[in-house]
C-alpha cells in the first residue's frame, strides 16, 4: 500500500512514470519506455537500496580513532609548550603564536598592540609547516606588479606608505586526504540538424548515461582560522606540499602564526562540498552530451584523514576612501588574492570618451538626413 | 514625463534596427512614385469588374475566393460601409483565392491602399485575407495616409499585427476547411478593431510623409501636427540616442571591471585529484531512442509572421502594414 503514494521512475531515464489505462502499463514520455507495475516497484527499490550506499548530506566526518600520544610525541608537545609564546590581542580578540625570540607587537587583523598571554598548549602543536618561499620585500612588489597592470586601479593606492602593514602569518589549515566514490545517472540527449528544401529536420539521440567513479584526494586544504575569510584562502591555492616539512619552533621565527579555532569536524562539511561538486564536475565532463536530463548524483566518502598543517601567507591591508583593502598572497608560489578598488575619476574618463564617440556618430547621422 | 522620454529611448534603442531604414526616407519615397501603376496577374485595380466586385467611395470589395454568397456580401458591405464611416477612413478588403508569395501580397496590398481610392485626403485602410486554402495562408493589412497614424505601431507595426491576429483567432487554421460565417467573425473583430483605435487615437511619434508637399505629419503630444523634419530628424533625437547607447555601453565596462577586478574566484578542487587518482567503474552509454521531428520554413519567414516582421510604420514613407500567418 505505500508504494501507491510514491512517484514511480522509468528505469531507462528516472524520469516520473505516467500510468496509461489504455496499455494498462506506466509509460514514460522522455523515452517511451512502457513498463509493468512490477518492474517500477522492483526498480524503486532497487534505487531505495543502491541510494542508501551514499551520502544523503549527513555523514560525519570519518575520523581514524584518537591514538594516545607516543613518548616521542609527548616530548615535542612539550617542548612546543615551552618555545612557544601566546600573544592576545585585547581590541578584537585574536590570538598569536610566535617563537620565545620573536616578540609580537600588533595584532595582524587589527594593526592595535597585543599582549603575551603566556604558552600554548602542546595539543596546538601542528604536525607539518610549508616554509615561506620569499621575503616581505618579495611580497610587496609581486602585488605592485600585479596592481599597477590594472587599469582602473587608483593611483595614490599603490602609492601610499600603507602597504608597512603587511604581515607574514602561518595559517592553520586542515589539509584532508580522502577517498570518495560518485555516481551519476541520467537521460543524455544529443541534437542534429539539417534541412531539405523547405523543411528542417531534428534528431534526438537518446541514451541512459551511467558514471561510477573512485576518486582520490590529496591535500585539500581548508584553512582553521575563523577571522581569515574562507574565500581569501580558496582563492590563493594550491601550495605544493611536497615542501612540506615537519613542524619545528625554527620555522616559526621572525613570523606570526594563528592557531586553529576552528576543529577538523567544523571545516569537513566545506571540504566535503568542495569535493562533492568536483566529483560531479569530473563525471560529467566524461560525457558527451548536449544535455542531460533526470540527472542524479550520488556521493560519498570512504576515508578521510585530516593533517594540521602551518601554511605561509603574506597580508597586506591597505585603507584607501575610509574602506580596509585586504590582500593576500600565496607565501609559496606568489599568487594573489583580493578586491581592487576601482578608481571612478579613470573608469568615469574612459566612459565619455566612448560615449562621446557614439553621440558624435549619431549626431552626424542625424544632421545628415534632416 | 521623463518615464514617458526614457521607456521612449529604450523602446527607440530596441527598435534601431528598424528606424535606420528611416533614415533614407527620402530615397525610399523615389521608389514608390516608379510603381505607380502596380498590375498583378495583369489586372490592374481599376479592372476589377464582374462578379464579387463592389465599390463605392467608402468601400472597395473583391471577393476572388468566391466562397461568399450573396446574402454574405450584403452583411460584409454593411459593416465595412458603417465602419469606414465611423472611422472617417476608405476600407479596402481583398478576399483571396489565388496562392501568392507573402512579398507580392504585401506589395499587392501596400499599392491597392494607394491607388484605389486615387488621392484620398485622408486614409486608406488595405485587408488582404488569404482564402486559397492552402496551409501557411499569410493575411495582411496596410494602412495609408493618416490611417497609419491610428493602425500602424511607431516601429514595428505592433497595432497593425495586434489587429490581425485578434481578427485570426475566429478564422480556421490555414489550410482548413473554410466557412464563411467564421471569416465574417473574424472581419465583424477586425472593424471593431479598427473603431476601437480610432477612438484611442493616433500612435505617439507615429508619422508619414508628404511626397507632394515635402512635409511630414507626425503625431506629438497626442495631436498630428505638420512639421518639415522627419520626427525623429531632429538633432536632439540622435543625441539622446547617443546618450542611451553610451549608458548601455558603459554599464556592461562598469560591470565587468568591477567583477574582474575581485580576485576571490575558488580555486577548483580538481588540482587536488589527478587522473591517476581517478578509476573509473563504469561508464555506460546505453542507447533507448531516437526522435526526428520534422519542421515546415516559411520561404519568407524574414519578412512577416509572429513578431510583426519588418513592415513597421518607421520604415514607411507614406504608411505602414503588418500581416501574420495562420
Ligand atoms: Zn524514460
Ligand atoms: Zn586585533
Amino acid at each position: 500500500m505505500e508504494t501507491e503514494a510514491r512517484q514511480f521512475h522509468c528505469p531507462n531515464c528516472n524520469a516520473d512514470l505516467k500510468f496509461s489505462p489504455d496499455l494498462q502499463k506506466f509509460v514514460c514520455e522522455f523515452c517511451k519506455g512502457e513498463f509493468t507495475e512490477a518492474e517500477a516497484i522492483a526498480y524503486m527499490n532497487q534505487q531505495d537500496a543502491f541510494a542508501s550506499q551514499f551520502d544523503d548530506g549527513s555523514q560525519q566526518t570519518p575520523l581514524p580513532p584518537e591514538q594516545t600520544p607516543t613518548d616521542s610525541q609527548n616530548a615535542e608537545r612539550t617542548r612546543f609548550e615551552e618555545e612557544s609564546r601566546l600573544y592576545s590581542c585585547p581590541s578584537c580578540g585574536a590570538e598569536i603564536v610566535s617563537d620565545a625570540n620573536t616578540a609580537a607587537s600588533f595584532c595582524y587583523y587589527c594593526h592595535n598592540p597585543v599582549i603575551l598571554k603566556g604558552r600554548v598548549d602542546g595539543m596546538y602543536r601542528p604536525s607539518m609547516v610549508l616554509p615561506f618561499a620569499f621575503n616581505k620585500d618579495k611580497a610587496v612588489e609581486i602585488f605592485m606588479g600585479w596592481a599597477k597592470k590594472k587599469k582602473f586601479v587608483p593611483r595614490d593606492l599603490v602609492s601610499s606608505g600603507q602597504v608597512e602593514k603587511l604581515t607574514g602569518l602561518y595559517v592553520p589549515f586542515w589539509v584532508a586526504d580522502s577517498s570518495t566514490s560518485s555516481y551519476m545517472e541520467g537521460l543524455g540527449e544529443n541534437v542534429r540538424s539539417w534541412r531539405v528544401g523547405d523543411y528542417q529536420y531534428t534528431e534526438t539521440k537518446y541514451y541512459k548515461v551511467i558514471r561510477d567513479a573512485t576518486i582520490n584526494y590529496e591535500g585539500v586544504p581548508a584553512d582553521g582560522s575563523q577571522k581569515i575569510e574562507d574565500d581569501l584562502m580558496e582563492a590563493i591555492e594550491p601550495f605544493d606540499y611536497s615542501q612540506a616539512r615537519p613542524f619545528n619552533m625554527a620555522y616559526l621565527s621572525g613570523f606570526m602564526a594563528d592557531k586553529y579555532d576552528v576543529d577538523k569536524n567544523q571545516v569537513f562539511p566545506r571540504v566535503r562540498e568542495r569535493m562533492y561538486n568536483n566529483n560531479n564536475d569530473i563525471l560529467q565532463g566524461s560525457t558527451h552530451y548536449h544535455v542531460i536530463k533526470n540527472k542524479r548524483n550520488f556521493n560519498r566518502i570512504d576515508s578521510l584523514t585530516f593533517h594540521y598543517m602551518l601554511l605561509p601567507v603574506w597580508f597586506m591591508t591597505f585603507s584607501y576612501k575610509g574602506k580596509l583593502w585586504e590582500y593576500a598572497v600565496n607565501g609559496q608560489t606568489g599568487k594573489l588574492a583580493g578586491e581592487l578598488p576601482i578608481s571612478k575619476s579613470k573608469l568615469a574618463v574612459t566612459c565619455s570618451i566612448i560615449g562621446t564617440l557614439i553621440m558624435l556618430f549619431f549626431m552626424i547621422g542625424g544632421y545628415l538626413i534632416t | 514625463m521623463i518615464k514617458h522620454i526614457l521607456s521612449f529611448l529604450a523602446t527607440a534603442f530596441l527598435c534601431l534596427p528598424a528606424v535606420i531604414p528611416a533614415f533614407d526616407a527620402n530615397a525610399a519615397d523615389t521608389s514608390a512614385d516608379a510603381s505607380d501603376s502596380f498590375v498583378l496577374a495583369d489586372t490592374a485595380y481599376s479592372d476589377y469588374t464582374g462578379p464579387g466586385f463592389y465599390k463605392t467611395d467608402r468601400f472597395f470589395f473583391y471577393d476572388e475566393s468566391g466562397i461568399f454568397t450573396m446574402a454574405d456580401k450584403i452583411r460584409i458591405e454593411h459593416l465595412f460601409e458603417d465602419t469606414a464611416s465611423k472611422i472617417g477612413f476608405s476600407l479596402v478588403l481583398y478576399t483571396a483565392g489565388a496562392d501568392r508569395s507573402d512579398d507580392s501580397i504585401e506589395s499587392f496590398a501596400d499599392n491597392g491602399a494607394k491607388e484605389i481610392f486615387g488621392d484620398t485626403p485622408e486614409g486608406v485602410v488595405f485587408l488582404y485575407v488569404d482564402l486559397d486554402g492552402y496551409s501557411d495562408a499569410y493575411d495582411y493589412m496596410y494602412a495609408e495616409r493618416f490611417a497609419s497614424l491610428y493602425y500602424t505601431g511607431t516601429f514595428f507595426g505592433e497595432r497593425t499585427v495586434e489587429i490581425v491576429k485578434a481578427m485570426q483567432k475566429k478564422f480556421p487554421a490555414g489550410g482548413a476547411a473554410i466557412d464563411p460565417e467564421d471569416i465574417i467573425a473574424g472581419l465583424e473583430v477586425y472593424c471593431s478593431k479598427l473603431i476601437e483605435y480610432k477612438q484611442l487615437g493616433p500612435e505617439e511619434n507615429s508619422y508619414f510623409y508628404h511626397k507632394d508637399t515635402g512635409m511630414y505629419s507626425v503625431v506629438s503630444g497626442g495631436r498630428i501636427i505638420d512639421s518639415k523634419f522627419h520626427p525623429y530628424g531632429e538633432w536632439w533625437f540622435f543625441a539622446l540616442m547617443g546618450l542611451t547607447l553610451t549608458g548601455m555601453t558603459c554599464l556592461p565596462i562598469i560591470a565587468t571591471v568591477k567583477k574582474t577586478y575581485k580576485f576571490k574566484s575558488t580555486t577548483s578542487a580538481s588540482v587536488y585529484t589527478g587522473g591517476n587518482k581517478i578509476f573509473w567503474k563504469n561508464q555506460q552509454d546505453i542507447f533507448i531512442n531516437s526522435v526526428v521531428t520534422k519542421t515546415y520554413i516559411p520561404p519568407s519567414s524574414s519578412s512577416s509572421g509572429g513578431g510583426g516582421g519588418g513592415h513597421g510604420g518607421g520604415g514607411h514613407s507614406s504608411g505602414g502594414g503588418g500581416g501574420s500567418h495562420r
